[in-house]
């Protein structure tokens, strides 16, 4: 196939555009009915699980003392990671002008916005008591409350409300053309709804103009962003003493590891939606290879860091901080620790080859295990601290139970159940952008 | 603005010798600083004048190897609006040997530094002994100098082909017969140079990231063998790396009437370089924030020695803030400005400051390990080497651009329409 600089084949027009790519948005067949039927199923039994964690007490969950931040929180970690890879695609590389991520950034947008909305469950569900939810929330003190505006948990509060806002912004102005393209296509109620969202966009100069400026202000705001909210729920651990957590390469390691799981669930959401609806063309191997290559960099950084945290451990003779090293690789966690060595590591070093990255049952086995890897690593980071800190006789284990794996299970269904519903009701590929990259209809000669 | 690219290749702007006066300035400076160097050791302040040849030596060693990397990364990302600039790294190479007799000196003066080479490492007495310390990071050095020295060949191989041959007798002539031998045509070349420096760019940023993580612990972290950060090593290369890049902006800017480039570079290319520099100050600050707000918050005694002696004790506190200001808070700021970044005066001006607050941050990380006297070590002597460090990196560059198209070939010409 040829394609261009933005990897869309040459022979693309913009009539051809819309009319491809709103085929996302057409009435959804069985299958989609049937997959978006279980999702709901799984949602349901996490929510059931945490209604029983409410009745019962916070006990059903495996988290313990002194396992306090189990399952719930690395989820919580992971999550937030995940939303990490939208604005990298769309704000970052719309900054650096990579023209390939046209057809892309808008389901990278999406993967932001439902990670955090999925992200954002977990420290109500982690409360137990959550009906007192807003003590946590960083605001002057009343009731008798002294919240601690030098906790990082406080931070936490205030720089993912920030990222979620600027987000989810950034992800509808962007959208803000595309709906006036599916207003003005639709009939009936879904007309007055469309165009309720593109708020009136009619695309002339003026409007192009202020919204040109709008969208580089907010890619600019955004950029550093997604740097900081990682960095400050890294910090949520840095800032302990804990052995294993009191680490200053704990930032540029989270943000890292974010992107590289990020990038993973968008390679693992793009490529079933391609293939659904038949765009291709639009979505092309090239864009699979490029987000590819982007996982074998972030791989390397990873375990870059990996390296360094055992080094400085060693190089510090510090006996906890050794003791914690040697215990996660050793220790009752150590399958944990070697899994998520291989499947966050190893084998995606596995896309340096050609072969195997322009392959798709290739990349959705190791995008799998980046999920895999990336998700373990927040456990190893988080459980292993905890069970084996300081004194002997304070260690303890951590075992999942029923109650937590459902609520973590049905998290996952609750991400894709939302992704399923945009891809639906809102265009899952910008029509705009893909226009802006292909040669203007121009009058042919003679 | 549109971009011209050329179907058959014509170097629009030959190599181009840099003016004889500022040359013998040049010259005149290295001397100097070698001369002031010796009599620092002569007239009995040997300390001084080792960890002031200590500090150049890492802060121009660093922005020569990352000189290399920047022009790396600049393929690897295909970012094609680089492609002026991409050379200007690659010419930094010459100074990579240099730096490694620099090297075989420094070792001279091990002692001097790491006074705890016979002493107290805090149980690392291995991987801290002189030979084994000094031992590894030579190789390091000598290393990346040869990955490095392989990259610019293959890079300057297609453009070294289009120059008359040379008939003369020199090492100039030999060089580059050498690079150019079995050179066929300008067109297979650059498909040759392309898959070359696709295997050779990763490996070369994989190893700068790595080795000079490395020897960030051992030659800075390390003169405090009891003070960890897990983040030194990367705040270290990330650092030279941002020097680097803005090392690259002052000479692309500087040298561009003596090699004729003025029309090489068009508005947008000074916004992009100006932007990357933007990028990369909000990283490393990015970095630098992370490494002290975790220790500062921790508040552990084995990590917090370094904070306060350089933050909150006299004399270095004010200095540490001429840095915080001049790299990152200044840039952050006037660089929100288009303006700024589209002016190669508004540029030149931002981006030595920062160079300035790059060299302060290697004075304050390396100093404050070794002088124990409540004064600034910085006088005439401290000044003359660094000038003296600084002419010997810049006729290093001037000999390669005499020798070498600095705007690569494949870059074509740009036309703005402003």
């Amino acid at each position: 196939m040829t394609t261009d600089r933005a990897g869309m084949e040459y022979k693309l027009t913009y009539s051809d555009t819309d009319i491809d790519l709103m085929k996302t948005m057409r009435p959804a067949g069985r299958l989609y009915w049937a997959l978006l039927t279980v999702l709901f199923l799984l949602v349901m039994a996490g929510g059931w699980a945490w209604w029983m964690q409410i009745q019962t007490g916070i006990g059903l969950a495996g988290k313990n003392s002194p396992v306090g931040w189990a399952m719930y929180i690395t989820t919580f970690v992971y999550w937030v990671g995940i939303a990490h890879s939208g604005t990298l695609i769309s704000a970052i590389l719309f900054l650096v002008r990579v023209r390939w991520r046209a057809a892309v950034y808008r389901s990278a947008e999406a993967v932001t916005v439902f990670g955090l909305m999925t992200a954002g469950l977990f420290p109500f569900i982690h409360l137990g008591r959550v009906w007192v939810a807003h003590w946590i929330l960083p605001v002057p003190n009343f009731d008798g409350l002294w919240p601690n505006f030098r906790s990082p948990l406080a931070w936490d509060v205030l720089a993912i409300t920030t990222y979620m806002t600027v987000s989810s912004t950034f992800f509808l102005v962007g959208m803000l053309p595309d709906l006036a393209i599916v207003r003005d296509r639709v009939k009936g109620w879904r007309k007055k709804v469309y165009g309720f969202l593109a708020q009136g966009w009619q695309g002339t100069d003026t409007q192009w103009k202020h919204y040109t400026a709008a969208y580089v202000f907010l890619a600019a705001l955004a950029t550093p962003l997604v740097i900081s909210v990682h960095s400050i729920v890294s910090w949520d651990f840095a800032m302990s003493i804990i052995p294993g957590w009191h680490s200053t390469i704990f930032a540029p390691y989270f943000v890292a590891g974010a992107i590289h799981s990020g990038l993973a669930m968008v390679v693992l959401l793009l490529i079933p939606l391609r293939r659904s609806f038949g765009i291709e063309k639009y979505i092309t191997m090239h864009h699979l290879e490029s987000l590819a290559k982007f996982i074998v960099f972030t791989a390397l950084v990873v375990g870059f860091a990996y390296m360094v945290e055992f080094f400085a451990a060693w190089y510090g003779n510090e006996k906890y901080e050794k003791a914690i090293f040697l215990y996660r690789m050793v220790g009752e966690y150590a399958w944990a620790f070697w899994l998520l060595i291989t499947t966050n590591v190893f084998v995606p070093l596995l896309l340096w080859s050609k072969k195997i990255r322009t392959s798709i049952p290739c990349l959705v086995v190791i995008c799998i295990s980046v999920e895999i890897g990336m998700w373990l690593e927040r456990f190893v980071i988080i459980v292993t601290s905890l069970a084996h800190d300081y004194l002997p006789s304070a260690w303890g284990l951590y075992h999942p139970t029923l109650t937590d794996s459902m609520i973590v299970i049905g998290s996952f269904a609750w991400f894709f159940f939302l992704f399923m519903i945009f891809v639906k009701v809102l265009p899952a590929v910008s029509m705009w952008e893909v226009k802006e990259q292909l040669p203007p209809p121009l009058k042919e000669r003679g | 603005m549109t971009v011209h690219r050329p179907s058959t290749p014509i170097l629009h702007y030959p190599p181009a010798a840099a003016p004889p006066r500022l040359r013998h300035v040049l010259i005149g400076l290295t001397i100097l600083g070698f001369v002031a160097f010796l009599a620092g050791i002569i007239v009995g302040e040997g300390q001084r004048a080792w960890q002031i040849y200590f500090v150049n030596f890492l802060f121009w060693s660093g922005i020569a190897q990352g000189g290399v990397v920047v022009a790396g990364v600049y393929g690897i990302t295909n970012a094609r609006w680089g492609d002026q600039f991409r050379r200007i790294g690659e010419g930094m190479v010459v100074f990579l040997p240099v730096s490694l007799l620099l090297y075989a000196v420094l070792v001279m003066g091990g002692g001097m530094l790491f006074p705890w080479l016979h002493g107290d490492t805090g149980g690392k007495e291995v991987w801290l002994s002189g030979w084994f310390l000094f031992g590894r990071d030579g190789i390091a050095f000598l290393f990346l100098a040869w990955l490095s020295g392989k990259f610019v060949a293959a890079s300057l191989r297609p453009d070294l082909g289009l120059l008359p041959p040379r008939t003369d007798r020199s090492f100039t002539t030999w060089l580059h017969r050498r690079i150019t031998n079995g050179w066929t045509s300008w067109d297979e070349e650059e498909i040759l140079r392309r898959g070359r420096l696709a295997r050779l760019t990763p490996a070369l940023l994989i190893s700068f990231a790595v080795l000079y993580s490395l020897i960030g612990f051992d030659l800075v972290m390390a003169l405090d063998p009891h003070w960890v950060s897990t983040l030194y090593g990367w705040l270290f290369f990330l650092h030279a790396f941002y020097a680097s890049l803005v090392a690259i902006a002052i000479l692309a800017i500087v040298s561009r009437k003596w090699l004729k480039t003025e029309g090489a570079y068009s508005v947008s290319q000074w916004h992009d370089m100006g932007r990357f520099v933007f990028g990369f100050c909000l990283l490393s600050g990015g970095f630098f924030w992370s490494q002290y707000l975790v220790i500062w918050y921790g508040n552990l005694p084995s990590e917090t020695s370094y904070l306060i002696k350089r933050f909150y004790s006299a004399p270095w506190e004010p200095l540490m803030w001429v840095y915080i200001i001049l790299a990152y808070l200044f840039p952050l700021a006037v660089f929100l400005s288009r303006r700024v970044k589209e002016v190669p005066g508004a540029l030149l001006t931002i981006t030595s400051l920062i160079l300035l607050a790059l060299f302060l941050e290697r004075f304050i990380a390396v100093v404050p390990f070794v002088w124990t006297a409540a004064t600034i070590p910085f006088g005439i002597g401290e000044i003359l080497v660094t000038l003296g460090f600084a002419a010997l990196f810049v006729l290093c560059w001037m000999w390669f651009a005499a020798r070498v198209p600095i705007i690569p070939a494949s870059a074509g010409t740009v036309t703005s329409h402003h």
